[in-house]
């Protein structure tokens, strides 16, 4: 198989997207056993759930910020007993799907991580694009700000993918429309904004989008004269991962990488699978603040996406 | 220069050393005199500048490179700075440990990272124009007093550095996976005290030494580690001395790990930095902005390097002095021109939009031409003030056309109340219902009340403004007021960036500057520059009073006593912070206040936004569809 990521940790990597209007035109695969959901707080959810309901069995995943515990499929378990849950309900090549649009970013790294533990190597994840965010208000300032958060729990370690900020260590923050949480970390944590990097979707989910990012950001990346810039599509893991990978190759000897994926979900789900697959490297790290999304963030079902992982 | 270089204003933004760049506070005697050998807290809001100032203190700023004559004095102390990496600190929990097992985790990572940090300060020392002490002294330093707490550990410089660093590595890497119980030496607290004598053994000239550690942004941590911090205050001693920097409200716990707490006075000093800055915002404020000036864009100014960055009696005498303070206040409103109510009232009445808008107005209220005519050739400011009085109940036209003339004559008149409380209510209506800005938002006093004795504030409006200035030396008040408002609205921005609840502190910041705007909005203009709210009845209410501690606590709000409080309202009133005053078209002015039950509060808050809505109508008895609408494309 040719490589598509030029590093040995993805010698075996592969991904296949596709894209429709919604999921019946998507070639889901025939044999998945289970789906994992994450809370259901808006249509898309709704609509992904509904979907998996009865097809698979459906397991809902959350990750107790608190007491770093997963709760999944009702059960209570340590981050470190997840390869065993795993391997004790059958899970195996082919049988999972992953439902994105709920499932939130910490704990996909974790059951990612898990997949690379036991020894899946494929399994497939759904995407269902949100058709329209809430402004909050109708200044037009406001116009572009979009209530998606009720709070954050603030920047916080997650385990196994933790490292201590050094201000010299390189920073990739993946960018949506919540600028204020990049913003945050760089006031509240000791890492300044020497080799800062951002990733923007572009192309975004809609056209025009991508301007809702930009004015959000702009100003801080004029205050904090950020220069390293990058644009991946808000939908293509493979392009994110391919950047994460540009940056990872020129990190000095002693330099690590933080990444925060507080973009789009295609872009958090790449940045788990770059944080998994790199982690024998011992040189990255997430960097995550644990927002309470707010409920009913997004209206209506966009277009859905489907990617066949092969790890 | 770069207008980026000239437009900073974060002490991080500096970097560590801070050498060139600190300005010395006209209060700093005042907080030199605490800092004696027992612990400090240093409070201070954001932008008060307390970063700088431990900044300043740490070896990497007090043996900088660019530091030409070091006294022995400076070994006395040497400040230690450590802004912790709260996001590795904060899962040092729980994961099937105890507590008690994190809180030794949690005080081995303090002993590895402060260690490091002492032994770094050596190397700034040495590398530094200190003649006393250099790299060959450093190399000759010895640490074997340390092998008792393990054999392996290395007597020289270097490679204690190294064996230390190495120890970090594991232990970062076993906090994170956690794959067995710890099997690592941990070292005791014991260590840095043992590290400190080791050194002031090791060379002549650290014999007086004592090591002020400085632990910055303290409110971020864990409650547990809040309390072993609290712990090293409480036990502090010479050679090794714990101090903590935080925002107000910041101090959740006094507990230690034992069953005492820490006791002001008795255990620490505290350094209440917004009371000195307040007290002499007016010198230091200009100070900074004027010195940035001279050293960024080349401008000749007042301010001297010799005295901004000396400690001389005399220097601190003259700064403090009325005759200096003056002499900062003529630069700064040559530099950024204002105007008084009075005389934008007259600016106004030169325009024909505002004459033939408030004529109309009068007219409407059914007034003659004759009348209208006086009262538009009286003084501009009666003119004004004049559509709202006939917005009042009371209103008698005989009685006030009487007022009006002896207004005129230069007599005593019920006019002089009137300009005095509504004025600035009317000049802004007006400005406001024709979507201006207003000319009040100018000058440089008005950018020390709208700053309200935050440093990064005060230096963003000069800032902004001076970079979009023309040819002259001075910045025209168009141009002041374009700026104002864009820094405004880059403030209120902020508030997402602030803290864990920053959207819940946005949303309220939002709300209730709306609130205040429709208030504003009224033609009455009886009760003019609303911008503080108090709460009737007791606050007992965690979710409430949790909320206002952050918005304080952030700054978003101000809280001050209660003035002129009747029996059922609680003591506190809050000011809504100034700086968002121009993107709400309010006063910046601390003036009147509205009274809001805890049911108000709690919509304003968490409320839905269509009873927020109604709230905004109650309150006002006003719909003002405008702020719920679209707003003109070029509104700022």
């Amino acid at each position: 198989m040719m490589r598509i990521l030029e590093n040995e940790a993805f010698s075996t990597f592969d991904i296949e997207m596709q894209h429709g209007e919604d999921i019946t035109k998507l070639d889901v695969g025939n044999g998945l056993k289970y789906s994992i959901v994450g809370p259901n707080i808006d249509e898309r959810c709704g609509y992904c759930l509904d979907y998996l309901n009865g097809k698979t069995k459906v397991y809902s995943v959350e990750y107790d910020t608190n007491n770093f515990v997963l709760i999944l499929g009702g059960a209570r378990i340590q981050i470190t007993e997840l390869p065993d849950f795993i391997m004790n309900e059958g899970w195996a090549d082919d049988t999972i799907i992953i439902d994105a649009t709920s499932v939130n970013v910490v704990e996909l790294l974790f059951l990612i991580d898990a997949f690379q533990k036991t020894n899946i190597r494929r399994f497939e994840v759904l995407y269902a694009e949100p058709k329209n965010y809430d402004s909050q208000g109708t200044r037009p300032r406001n116009r572009r700000d979009f209530s998606l958060s009720v709070k954050y729990e603030g920047y916080k370690g997650v385990p196994l993918y933790s490292k201590v900020t050094r201000d010299f260590d390189a920073k990739v923050f993946c960018c949506g429309y919540e600028a204020a949480r990049i913003q945050n970390a760089i006031e509240s944590l000791p890492i300044g904004t020497t080799e800062t990097y951002l990733l923007f979707g572009m192309p975004p989910f809609y056209v025009g989008w991508d301007m809702n990012a930009y004015y959000n950001h702009i100003n801080f990346i004029v205050k904090e004269n950020l220069q390293n810039i990058y644009y991946c599509g808000a939908t293509n893991p493979l392009s994110v991962m391919i950047r994460l990978l540009d940056i990872y190759k020129t990190l000095q000897p002693d330099q690590n990488m933080f990444i925060a994926p507080v973009g789009t979900k295609p872009m958090s789900l790449a940045v788990c699978l770059f944080l998994v697959k790199m982690s024998p490297s011992n040189k990255c790290a997430i960097l995550f603040d644990h927002p309470e999304k707010r409920a009913a963030r997004s209206k209506e079902v966009g277009e859905v996406n489907l990617y066949r992982i092969h790890l | 220069m770069d207008d980026r270089d000239f437009a900073r204003n974060r002490a991080e933004e500096y970097g560590y050393d801070v050498w060139e760049s600190f300005i010395v506070p006209p209060f700093y005697r005042e907080i030199e005199s605490l800092r004696t050998n027992k612990p400090l807290i240093v409070e201070g809001g954001r932008g008060s500048g307390k970063t700088m100032l431990l900044r300043y203190w740490c070896h990497q700023t007090q043996f900088s490179i660019h530091r030409a004559e070091i006294p022995d004095s400076a070994l006395n102390k040497i400040g230690i700075y450590w802004k912790m990496d709260t996001q590795f600190a904060a899962f040092m929990l729980f994961r099937n440990y105890e507590e008690e097992i994190w809180n030794r985790v949690f005080s081995y990572w303090s002993v590895l990272t402060i260690s490091l940090s002492i032994l770094d300060s050596l190397k700034s020392i040495a590398e530094s124009h200190y003649a006393k002490f250099n790299e060959e002294d450093l190399v000759r330093m010895k640490f074997s007093g340390l092998n008792g707490y393990d054999e392996n550990i290395p007597d020289s410089y270097e490679e204690l550095i190294a064996y230390l660093t190495k120890r970090r590595q594991q232990f970062e890497s076993w906090v994170n996976s956690i794959p067995s119980l710890p099997t690592i030496n941990f070292l005791p607290y014991e260590f840095i005290v043992d590290l400190a004598n080791c050194i002031k053994k090791g060379n002549e000239v650290f014999k007086d030494t004592i090591f002020d550690i400085f632990i910055d942004e303290y409110e971020n941590l864990q409650v547990n580690q809040m309390q072993i911090i609290n712990t090293r205050i409480k036990h502090s001693e010479i050679p090794i001395i714990y101090n903590v920097a935080m925002k107000h409200n910041a101090l959740v716990t006094p507990e230690t790990l034992g069953n005492e707490s820490i006791v002001v006075v008795n255990d620490y000093r505290k350094i209440p930095l917004d009371e000195y800055v307040e007290e002499y915002f007016k010198i230091f404020a200009p100070e900074i902005f004027l010195w940035k000036l001279k050293k960024d864009k080349e401008v000749p100014t007042l301010v001297e390097k010799e005295e901004l960055f000396g400690y001389d009696d005399s220097v601190f005498e003259k700064r403090r002095s009325e005759v200096y303070r003056r002499e900062l206040g003529r630069s700064m409103n040559a530099i950024f021109p204002g105007m008084t109510e009075k005389e934008v009232a007259t600016l106004m009445l030169e325009d024909s939009i505002f004459r033939n808008r408030i004529a109309k107005e009068l007219k409407k209220k059914g007034l003659d031409s004759e009348v209208v005519e006086k009262i538009m050739s009286s003084k501009p400011e009666c003119a004004v003030v004049f559509p709202s009085l006939l917005e009042r109940a009371s209103f008698n036209l005989e009685d006030t056309m009487m007022e009006l003339a002896k207004y005129n004559e230069g007599k005593k008149s019920k006019f002089d109340d009137i300009i005095h409380n509504s004025l600035f209510g009317c000049v802004l209506y007006q400005y406001g219902s024709l979507k201006r800005t207003c000319p009040l938002y100018a000058g440089f006093g008005s950018f020390i009340t709208m700053s309200k004795d935050n440093i990064r504030h005060f230096l963003e409006l000069c800032y902004h403004s001076y970079l979009r200035k023309g040819p002259e030396n001075y910045v025209s008040i168009p141009t002041q007021c374009i700026s104002v408002k864009m820094v405004s609205e880059d403030m209120l921005s902020e508030i997402k960036s602030l803290g864990r609840r920053s959207n819940e502190l946005y949303t309220f910041a939002l709300r209730i500057g709306t609130l205040f705007e429709t208030l504003r909005k009224k033609p009455s203009q009886s009760e003019p520059e609303q911008n503080q709210f108090n709460i009737v009845g007791s606050i007992e209410n965690y979710k409430i009073e949790s909320l206002l501690r952050e918005l304080v606590k952030w700054s978003v709000l101000y809280e001050s006593k209660l003035t002129k409080q009747k029996t059922d309202e609680n003591g506190i009133e809050y000011l809504l912070n100034p700086i968002y005053a121009p993107y709400f078209g309010i006063s910046y002015r601390k003036k009147r206040r509205v009274p809001l039950s805890l049911v108000d509060f709690e919509i304003l808050a968490f409320g839905e936004e269509a009873k927020y809505k109604n709230l905004v109508v109650r309150k006002t008895n006003f719909h003002d569809d405008e702020n719920f609408g679209e707003r003109s494309l070029f509104d700022l």
